[in-house]
């Protein structure tokens, strides 16, 4: 069994982003654009994933003028995986949001 | 600047830094003459070097270097076009500097220097990517090969060239040689 990922916030971020369109593909850029995170912090993550199988990725069909681009979507692993980090997290955000409302 | 562009300066700004210290090593140091047996071995050794590069290049590309290496300096995938391209690109110039260096042209030196250079740079760097990576990074097989190749060739080309500053001296002041 793969050890388990340490998750940072960022790569939360990551992850429920690929939620919002689980069976999409992404690029870096939306994804970096959605996440409001730097390519710096972003691409380690996006390798991370990729090598722990959680996210599959493919290039785009090249266009003239325009470079390929690499594109990333969870795997069915990934997605259970995001699935299951979203509840685990839900009871926690929940006494965030109870706290905050005081 | 659009990703990809900058993910391929950025990512091979390394090698230009290399590309940088060959430039100046050629302005620094003259062929030495009266060493054509030296330069023979030297370009015989520096053909080997190529040969164990076209491995290390084919090692990289079968198991995607281009794609996991600019993540790790947060910058996006290469392309494998622009990989193939810009390693042969290099090859074409070194396999035409092989005999350049052997009849003793300068102009040779620059490319064969920063061969020299660049192999040692892949012998440490790539061990250290696995470390990073906690487990076998592409090009690690054959990178320590390249690593001992580009030190020994580094360690003929200084045999076989000499401080460019200390040959003028030298020159002024026996003017019959």
């Amino acid at each position: 069994m793969r050890p388990r990922l340490r998750l940072s916030p960022q790569t939360i971020d990551v992850l429920d982003d690929f939620l919002e369109t689980p069976r999409s593909w992404k690029y870096g850029y939306d994804i970096s654009r959605n996440t409001g995170l730097k390519s710096g912090t972003l691409y380690p993550i996006l390798m991370r994933l990729a090598e722990r199988e959680l996210l599959e990725s493919s290039w785009e069909a090249a266009e003239p003028g325009r470079p390929p681009r690499h594109m990333y979507r969870l795997t069915p692993d990934g997605l259970r995986y995001a699935r299951e980090e979203r509840r685990s997290r839900a009871p926690r955000r929940a006494r965030q949001a109870a706290l905050a409302r005081g | 600047m659009n990703e990809s562009l900058r993910s391929e300066l950025v990512g091979t700004s390394g090698l230009a830094l290399a590309a940088a210290a060959a430039l100046v090593l050629t302005i620094l140091r003259a062929p030495a003459p009266s060493q054509s047996d030296a330069r023979r071995r030297t370009a015989a050794l520096f053909v080997a070097g190529l040969m164990i590069y076209a491995l290390h290049f084919l090692e990289e590309y079968a198991t995607r270097f281009y794609e996991r290496f600019p993540p790790v300096l947060g910058l996006s995938p290469w392309p494998a076009g622009f990989f193939i391209v810009f390693n042969l690109s290099w090859l074409l110039v070194w396999v035409l500097a092989a005999p350049g260096l052997r009849a003793g042209y300068r102009v040779a030196y620059f490319p064969v220097w920063f061969f020299a250079i660049a192999m040692m740079g892949n012998g440490v760097a790539h061990p250290l990517l696995s470390v990073y990576a906690r487990g076998y990074f592409p090009g690690l097989i054959t990178s320590p090969l390249a690593g001992i190749v580009g030190f020994w060739l580094w360690s003929r080309l200084r045999a076989i060239t000499e401080s460019a500053h200390g040959k003028t001296r030298t020159t002024s002041s026996s003017p019959n040689q």
